[in-house]
Formats: structure tokens, sequence, C-alpha cells
């Protein structure tokens, strides 16, 4: 097709990457971008220049020209990746091709190197390379604060001493206010205390039943135990206590009373959660205290043969009967 | 105030001047944790503080400091400065281009940040070389900002203008001298 020098100028202006094909599919003029993506100024069959993915099967130029098909998808040989959009316009002799990067635009500008003069004044792809670009930014922003907000957070719960669902220490918490008894004088009691029949709550009416039960627990120690004393939950449905300066005789009566409050059966939705409590304990002085894991070990003793003689009872280390 | 700004005078004044003038700037105008996150917003009075005590501790007028911050937006050799200055670079082809695409600025900057809302700009072509730059309401001292940033995209383009406030009105002349004048930066579409 032949097209006159006024049209060739104004095809050049507003669609740089067009080219005209005459009735054969023929190039017979192309835009100057299209020209920087082929490599020169391209002459010939159409289908030399890019690989056809739709319409597929189409081979010839030739009825490219004449399947008058709108939508087209192509990649230029010289970058096989990219996939470009094409459309048809049919016309006396031949037709233009006009193309577009479409979603390829960012490999298309690195791979061609093309800038700000490549692209019609009135085409959106250098706003769109801009917002690409800012939200690449902003995005690296919000994904910085996010980071920061998480390891913040992963510092604070590490550095926590108490434990979220019933406010007592935890484990953490607990080994704190040991070490701090171990640079004392002070004599102290050392209670575990197991939940029974905790798992069948769990189990029989859901987690937030065991919950509750937990959090109903953690009131009840915190009303059997004095302000300086050491009330911990070391997971589970497992309680550490530390009294300081208590005897035996005092011990044993208010681990009586807070047995007996444990049993009473706990309401949740209508539902009665019966537990019961078993516990070991051990009274030391201040020098024991330093071995705790020994002290552990013997009160965890005495807390299995608790469980052992039936639960909801407690029974002293065999440290304390020496006391 | 949006958080960027914020941290936009932060940046400025730790790479310029150092992290304890940056401290003693804070100090004075009460900044909470001395640092500002970008994505949150800020009392407004808080920047006005801040820009004042920056002005006290550098021994320059607010509206120096000012001019400087919108300067060291571009020039600056931080990955901050690049990415600022490709950004603006995108909105025109010519130093020219570029202060016709000023009446865009607010919209293209909500493209980036959609709650970062930037006073309005007005350009008026009063020559081919002369340009009358004038600001909206809302951010005192704005205006000294746009004339550190003109200056700085002017060199960015290789462009020679003499930049002037107008007494008696409220708006910047922008005199363009040389087109150009030197080859200025290299600009691609080529995402760094």
């Amino acid at each position: 097709m032949t097209i006159s020098s006024p049209q060739t100028s104004l095809l050049d202006h507003l669609c740089p990457l067009h080219a005209v094909l005459d009735a054969e599919g023929q190039i017979t003029s192309s835009g100057p971008t299209l020209n920087k993506i082929v490599g020169g100024d391209p002459q010939g069959p159409s289908l030399d220049l890019f690989d056809l993915r739709r319409p597929t099967g189409l081979t010839d130029p030739q009825t490219l020209v004449k399947t008058r098909t709108d939508r087209l998808l192509l990649s230029p040989k010289t970058q096989p990746d990219l996939k470009m959009k094409g459309v048809l316009h049919p016309m006396q002799g031949g037709a233009v091709l006009n193309l577009s990067f479409g979603l390829s635009v960012r490999e298309a500008v690195q791979a061609y190197d093309l800038t700000q003069h490549d692209f019609p004044e009135t085409d959106l792809t250098v706003e769109m390379l801009y917002m690409i670009e800012a939200n690449t930014l902003a995005m690296t922003a919000a994904i910085d604060v996010t980071r920061r907000l998480q390891s913040a957070r992963q510092r604070a719960e590490s550095a926590s001493h108490t434990d979220q669902l019933t406010g007592l220490l935890n484990r953490r918490g607990l080994e704190v206010a040991v070490d701090a008894l171990k640079e004392g004088t002070v004599p102290c009691a050392l209670v575990l205390m197991d939940l029974d029949h905790f798992k069948s709550v769990n189990d029989t009416l859901g987690h937030a039943a065991g919950d509750r039960v937990l959090e109903h627990v953690a009131n009840l120690l915190r009303r059997y135990t004095r302000q300086n004393d050491v009330v911990a939950r070391c997971g589970g449905d497992e309680f550490t206590l530390l009294i300081p300066e208590i005897t035996a005789q005092d011990l044993s009566r208010r681990l009586d009373a807070l047995i007996s409050a444990v049993s009473a059966p706990i309401e949740f939705e209508g539902q009665m959660c019966r537990i019961g409590a078993s516990a070991g304990w051990s009274v030391v002085d201040a020098a024991e205290l330093k071995d705790f894991e020994n002290l552990v070990k013997i009160t965890d003793d005495a807390l299995y043969a608790a469980k052992q003689s039936g639960r909801s009872c407690h029974r002293p280390a065999q440290v304390a009967q020496k006391l | 105030m949006h958080g960027l700004i914020n941290c936009a005078i932060e940046r400025f004044v730790r790479d310029t001047y150092g992290d304890q003038t940056w401290r003693m700037a804070c100090a004075a105008a009460a900044v909470p944790e001395q640092k500002f996150e970008p994505l949150l917003t800020y009392e407004d009075p808080l920047t006005q503080s801040l820009i004042a005590s920056c002005a006290e501790v550098l021994r320059r007028t607010p509206d120096e400091v000012l001019e400087d911050l919108g300067s060291s937006l571009i020039s600056g050799a931080g990955d901050a400065a690049v990415a600022t200055r490709r950004l603006l670079r995108f909105s025109g082809r010519s130093f020219v281009d570029f202060l016709y695409a000023l009446d865009d600025l607010p919209d293209r900057i909500a493209l980036a940040v959609p709650d970062l809302t930037l006073p309005e700009l007005r350009v008026e072509e009063q020559r081919p070389d002369l340009f009358y730059v004038s600001a909206g309401e809302g951010w005192p001292g704005y205006l000294h900002v746009v004339h550190g940033v003109l200056r700085a995209m002017a060199d960015e383009y290789g462009v020679l203008v003499l930049i002037d406030l107008v007494d008696g009105k409220p708006g910047l002349e922008v005199q363009v001298i040389d087109m150009a004048f030197t080859a200025g930066r290299a600009f691609t579409l080529r995402a760094g």
C-alpha cells in the first residue's frame, strides 16, 4: 500500500509504534519506535519480524492483512518474551498495524532503552512507568514499617514476663522471681499444682471452656495468696507458687482451702465444668533454693504422689518432711 | 502533616548537618522519640515548630532552611534523592515542560501517595523565557521549598535559570537564561 508523506508524518508522530502493510502483508513504512525495536528500518514480510501469538495458526502475512481481526497478540523476534498488543486497521490496498507494549512495558523499556521521546505525548505509558516506580517505593516503605512493627512485637513478646491468658507470671517471669529469691535469705515454699480432669473439659466443652477454667483458677490463686507471693502459669494447666516465710502447717491449711475452692463447679455458657487440683510442695530455706532444679524435681515427685493417691489433695516433698 | 514530609526534614538535617544537630532540633521542638514514621500523620504545629527549631539550631532563617530542604530533596546523594528526582523527571522532557507540569504536581504526588495532599501550584508563562510560579494556601513556607526544588531541577536538566521572589507578589519568578547550559543529568525510563 502506498501512503502519502503527510500521512506518514502523521502516523510517525501519533503512532510511533506502527507499520504500514501492503496487500501482501509486506511492510512499506514504519514508525520510529517500531524501527527501534526491530533494529533498523524494516521492509519485507511483517511476520518475519514478529511471532504471532493470536490469532493462532496464522503464518502468511497476506492472510494477516485480510483477517480483519481486531486484536493481535505478538512478540518481536528481537525479544521473544515481550507480549505486545496490536490492532490492525484495514485501508485501501493494505492495512496499518499499530502496536503497544501492553503489560510488557517495563521489560520493553529495559530491553530497547526507550525514552520519553519514544512515546507520543498523549500516551499514558510514561505515567504508568511513573506509577510503577512510585508504587515500588511506597511498597518498600510499607514493608519496612511492617517489618519493624513485627520485630518490635517479637521483642516485646520475648521480653514479656506475663502469661497473656491469665495475667499470672509466665515461665520467664518465674525464672526472674526465682533468681531474686535466690539472692535473698528468707525461707520459702514451692508449690507445684496441676488441674485434675482439665483435659476432659478441653475435649468435651472446647478450648474456650478450658480458657475460662484457667482464668477462674488464676483468680482463685490470686485470692489465696499474698501480695508478695509468686504465682506463675508454666504452660497448660501447670501452676507454680513461691510463697516466702510460711510454715508447713500454714501452707497445708491454705492448700486445703485452695483445692476445695478449685473443686467447686465452674459455669461456662450454661455448662458446668468440674475440675480439681493436685499439688506437691516443699518448704526450704534460702540456701536450698540455689539448686532450684533439684527442688522442682523432688516437689514434682510429691505432686505425682498426690495424683497417685486419688487427686484433689496435696503432698509434701521428702525435703519438707525433714524440716 | 504527612509523616513523609517530617521524614524528609529529618533526612535533610541528618544528612546535611549530622545526627547531633538533628537531636538538638528535636529536643527544642519536643519531637517524640526524635524520629518520624513515613506512613503516619502528625500534627501540623509539630512540623512548624520543628522547622523553627532547625532554623534556630542552624542559625539561619526558616525560609533559607526550607529552600535548602527543597534543593536537597533532589540533589542529595542518598537513594531517597535519586528516587525523588527520577519521579519528577517523569513529568517533563525539558525544564520548560517540567515547569508547565507543576500544575499537575499535586495530582502526580497523590497518584504515588494518595493521602499526601500538596497545596496547588500555578504556573503562568509571561514570556517564553519567563514564568511566574505561585502556590495555594495551606503550608506556610511551601513556596521556599518549591524554590529549592526548582533550583535543583534546573541543574538536573542542565538549564541556567534565575529564580527570585518578586517584591510585593506572593510567587516566584523563574527566568530561563540558557536552556542548554550543561548536559544535565541523564534520565532514562528504565528503573534503577
